[in-house]
C-alpha cells in the first residue's frame, strides 16, 4: 500500500456566474504521494488553478465545492469547518502563488513576514528553547576556554531536557526565535546575507528573490504538501532554473511533496516524477513523466506536445492545436476535446469517455477503449 | 551576535525617521508647517504651567481694551487680561480639543469603517446608511445640535465635533479596507492559513493608514475652526476657558476702538490651520513607504 498525501476524489467545482454555471472542475481524481513532486499542466483557463484553490479550501464566492473529497492526513478537507481548515493551510498545505510581489504585503519588511508565520503557527516556546541551544552551540564552536566550553556544553545539556516541557516563552523572545528562524529559513533558500535581506521591503528585492521568499514562508512550518501555482512563471528562465532545483533539493531535506501547477512543459519534464493534463476542467492523461514525454497517449497531449519549440532538427513551422479552450458554461457535448481533435469520430460528440488503461498510465479517450480496433488498424 | 541584530534594527528605525524628516524638509513650506505644528503643540503644553499673566480668575475693568505696551506686548481684552497669555492659553484649549477629538473619531471611524468594510454585506449596508444620515446635515449646524444637547462645557464641544467627524473616517477607511483585501496578498495570507482578524488588524490596518493620517491633517484645521465657530456663536464654556472663537466673538465689536483682540486671535487661528494643510501636503508624499530610502 502506498503512502498517499493527498487524495482528490471526484472533485467537482462550479461557479455560479450570472451567465450560467461553469464547470471549472468536473470530476477530478489525483492522489500524491508522500514526498513526491508532482505536476498539472494544461492551457490557460482549463481549471488548474481552481485545483489548487479547491484543495486549499480558498474558492471564492460564487464558486463553491460541490461533490466530491480531498482526504489528507485522513480527513476530508470539504468537510472540515473554518477554523480547523485554517490550521491546516500553511502547516499541513501550504501555497505558493504566480506574481511575488503582489502576493507579499508591501508594508511590512520581509523579516516581519516571515517571523509572522512562525509566530502565528509554530509552537514559539519549544522554537526558543531551540533557539537558545542553537545560540550556545555557536558561541560554543567559537570558544577557546575550556571553562567556558563546559559551560556552554552543560547549558546545552540542560535546554535539550527543557526541549520536551518548554517553559512559557515570553513574547519578546519569541520575536527574536521567530526573526533567528526566519533568516535560517532564508539562508536554506540560498539567500546570502539574510540578516540584511530581512530588513528590506518586498519592493526592493528582485522577482527572484521574492520569489524565494514566498517559498521561504511556504516552507517554514514544513507543510506536508506544497501547491507551487505557476510559482516560476513570472521568472526568467535562469532563475526559474534555480528555484525548481532548489524545490527539489528541499523536498528531500523537509520531506514534503509538492504538486507544481504550470502551462511549461518543459517545467514538468524538469522536476515532476508524475504529471496529470488538464482539459476543461477535467483530467485526461495521467502518468510518469517519462512515459508521458515517450508515449503520450491522449491526442492532447501530443498536440501540447508537438507544439514545444524544438532547436534541433531542420527548421519546421511550429504546429500548434487548433481552436482554443472551450467555453465552459457551454461545453461540447461528449468528449469536450472532440472540436479540437483530429481523430474525432461520430462517438466522441456522443458519448463522454471514462479514465481508461492500467494504474500506472490512465487515458481519457475513445481511442483507447470503444474506438481502440480502429485506432490499431490506422496505426498499422 | 544577537545584540548586534538588535542594535542593527533600533538603529534602521531612527534612520527612518530621520529620513522622514529628510524628506519633509525637501520642501520649505511644507517644512515650515511642520515646525508651526509642533510648537503649537509644545506651546499648548507649556503654557498651563508658564504663562505671564494669570487669565482663569483675575479681571481688570480698569485696564481692558488697552494697546500694545512693554508690559502687554499684544495689549488687552475685554476683561483686561493679557491678550498674549489669554491666545497662549487659547492655543492650549484648542489643541487639546483637537487632539482628543482626532483621536474619538479616529477610534470610532476606524473600527466601524474596518469591520464594515472587511465584512461587507448586511452589516455593512446598516453602518453606510447611519453615516449618511449623519453627512446628510451641514456639519456646523449638526455640531451646534449636539453641542447643544450636551451642555456648554468644553469638553462637550469635543464630543460634538467629533460626533460630527467620525463618519468621514469610517467611510475613508471602509473604502481603504474594501480596496486592500482584494489584493492578491491578502489571498497569499489566507492560504498560510492566517485568521480573519488577524489579516485585518495587522495586514490591511496598516496598509490603510496613510490616506488616514493624510486625511487627519487636512481635516485638523476644521477641527480647530468649528470649535472656533462653535464659541463664537456662544456654544462655549465662557471667558474663564479662553479660546480663539470666544475672543473673536468678544472683540468683533470693538474692532475699530482696540483692533489687537480679532487680528491676533485671528491670525493664530489662521497660522494653526495653515500650517496642518501644509503638513499635510507634504505627508502626502512622504507616508509613502516605496519613496523610502
Amino acid at each position: 500500500m502506498e503512502e498517499y498525501v493527498l487524495s482528490v476524489q471526484d472533485l467537482k467545482t462550479k461557479f455560479f456566474t450570472r451567465h450560467g454555471v461553469v464547470n471549472a472542475l468536473d470530476g477530478v481524481n489525483l492522489t500524491i504521494r508522500k514526498g513526491e513532486i508532482m505536476g498539472v499542466v494544461g492551457e490557460t483557463g482549463c481549471g488548474k488553478s481552481v485545483l489548487a484553490l479547491s484543495i486549499m479550501g480558498l474558492v471564492k464566492y460564487p464558486g463553491k465545492v460541490v461533490e466530491g473529497s480531498v482526504v489528507f492526513r485522513g480527513r476530508d478537507l470539504t468537510k472540515l469547518d473554518p477554523d480547523e481548515m485554517r490550521k491546516i493551510r500553511g502547516s499541513g498545505i501550504a501555497m505558493v502563488f504566480q506574481d511575488p510581489l503582489t502576493f507579499l504585503n508591501p508594508v511590512f519588511t520581509i523579516g516581519d513576514q516571515l517571523s509572522e508565520v512562525f509566530l502565528f503557527h509554530a509552537e514559539m516556546d519549544r522554537k526558543v528553547v531551540e533557539y537558545r541551544i542553537a545560540k550556545a552551540k555557536e558561541s560554543l564552536a567559537e570558544s577557546t576556554n575550556d571553562g567556558q566550553r563546559d559551560q556552554l556544553i552543560e547549558e546545552i545539556n540542560t535546554l535539550e531536557r527543557a526541549k520536551e516541557a518548554p517553559a512559557k516563552a515570553s513574547s519578546k523572545e519569541a520575536r527574536k526565535a521567530a526573526w533567528y528562524f526566519s533568516t535560517e529559513m532564508m539562508r536554506l533558500l540560498e539567500i546570502s546575507d539574510p540578516e540584511r535581506v530581512a530588513k528590506f521591503y518586498p519592493h526592493e528585492l528582485s522577482g527572484g528573490m521574492r520569489q524565494r521568499i514566498m517559498i521561504a514562508m511556504a516552507l517554514a512550518l514544513e507543510p506536508d504538501l506544497l501547491i507551487a501555482d505557476e510559482a516560476t512563471t513570472a521568472l526568467d528562465v535562469t532563475t526559474q532554473a534555480q528555484i525548481l532545483q532548489l524545490l527539489k533539493e528541499l523536498r528531500s531535506r523537509i520531506n514534503s511533496a509538492i504538486l507544481i501547477i504550470t502551462h511549461d512543459l518543459g517545467i514538468v519534464a524538469q522536476t515532476c516524477e508524475r504529471v496529470a493534463v488538464m482539459y476543461a476542467g477535467k483530467i485526461v492523461e495521467f502518468t510518469q513523466t517519462r512515459e508521458l514525454f515517450s508515449n503520450p497517449k491522449h491526442p492532447y497531449t501530443q498536440g501540447l506536445l508537438s507544439s514545444v519549440p524544438r532547436m534541433s532538427g531542420p527548421e519546421a513551422d511550429l504546429e500548434w492545436i487548433p481552436g482554443s479552450v472551450p467555453d465552459m458554461i457551454n461545453l461540447p457535448s461528449g468528449c469536450t476535446f472532440h472540436p479540437r481533435c483530429p481523430f474525432a469520430q461520430k462517438l466522441c460528440e456522443q458519448e463522454a469517455p471514462e479514465m481508461l488503461g492500467e494504474t500506472s498510465h490512465l487515458v481519457r479517450c475513445h481511442l483507447y477503449g470503444k474506438l481502440q480496433a480502429g485506432r490499431q488498424a490506422y496505426e498499422k | 551576535m544577537t545584540n548586534q541584530r538588535t542594535v542593527l534594527r533600533t538603529r534602521s528605525r531612527t534612520k527612518s525617521i530621520i529620513s522622514t524628516l529628510r524628506l519633509l524638509r525637501e520642501n520649505k513650506l511644507v517644512f515650515s508647517g511642520f515646525l508651526i505644528v509642533v510648537a503649537a503643540l509644545l506651546v499648548a503644553v507649556i503654557t498651563p504651567f508658564a504663562i505671564p499673566y494669570s487669565v482663569n480668575s483675575t479681571v481688570h475693568f480698569t485696564d481692558k481694551w488697552l494697546p500694545s505696551s512693554l508690559s502687554h506686548p499684544l495689549g488687552t481684552d475685554d476683561l483686561g487680561r493679557d491678550l498674549l497669555s489669554v491666545i497662549l492659553w487659547g492655543t492650549s484649549t484648542d489643541f487639546t480639543a483637537l487632539v482628543v477629538v482626532l483621536g474619538i473619531a479616529l477610534s470610532i471611524g476606524i473600527l466601524v469603517g474596518a469591520t464594515a468594510g472587511y465584512l461587507g454585506g448586511k452589516f455593512d449596508e446598516a453602518i453606510m446608511r447611519v453615516t449618511d444620515v449623519f453627512l446628510a446635515f451641514p456639519s456646523l449646524i449638526l455640531a451646534m445640535t449636539f453641542a447643544a444637547i450636551l451642555g456648554h462645557a468644553i469638553i462637550n464641544l469635543t464630543i460634538a465635533i467629533a460626533l460630527v467627524y467620525w463618519p468621514d473616517i469610517s467611510r475613508l477607511v471602509r473604502g481603504q479596507v474594501i480596496a486592500e483585501k482584494s489584493k492578491p496578498y491578502i489571498e497569499s495570507l489566507r492560504a498560510s492559513g492566517m485568521s480573519r482578524y488577524r489579516i485585518l488588524y495587522k495586514h490591511i490596518l496598516p496598509n490603510t493608514i496613510q490616506p488616514v493620517m493624510i486625511q487627519l491633517t487636512f481635516k485638523a484645521p476644521w477641527v480647530i475652526i468649528t470649535l472656533a465657530g462653535l464659541n463664537f456663536l456662544g456654544f462655549g464654556p465662557g471667558p474663564f476657558t479662553p479660546d480663539w472663537g470666544q475672543l473673536i466673538s468678544n472683540g468683533y465689536a470693538y474692532f475699530f476702538e482696540a483692533p489687537n483682540v480679532v487680528i491676533f486671535s485671528g491670525l493664530a487661528l489662521l497660522i494653526a490651520s495653515l500650517s496642518f494643510n501644509l503638513l499635510g501636503d507634504g505627508l502626502r508624499d512622504v507616508l509613502d513607504p516605496r519613496l523610502r530610502r
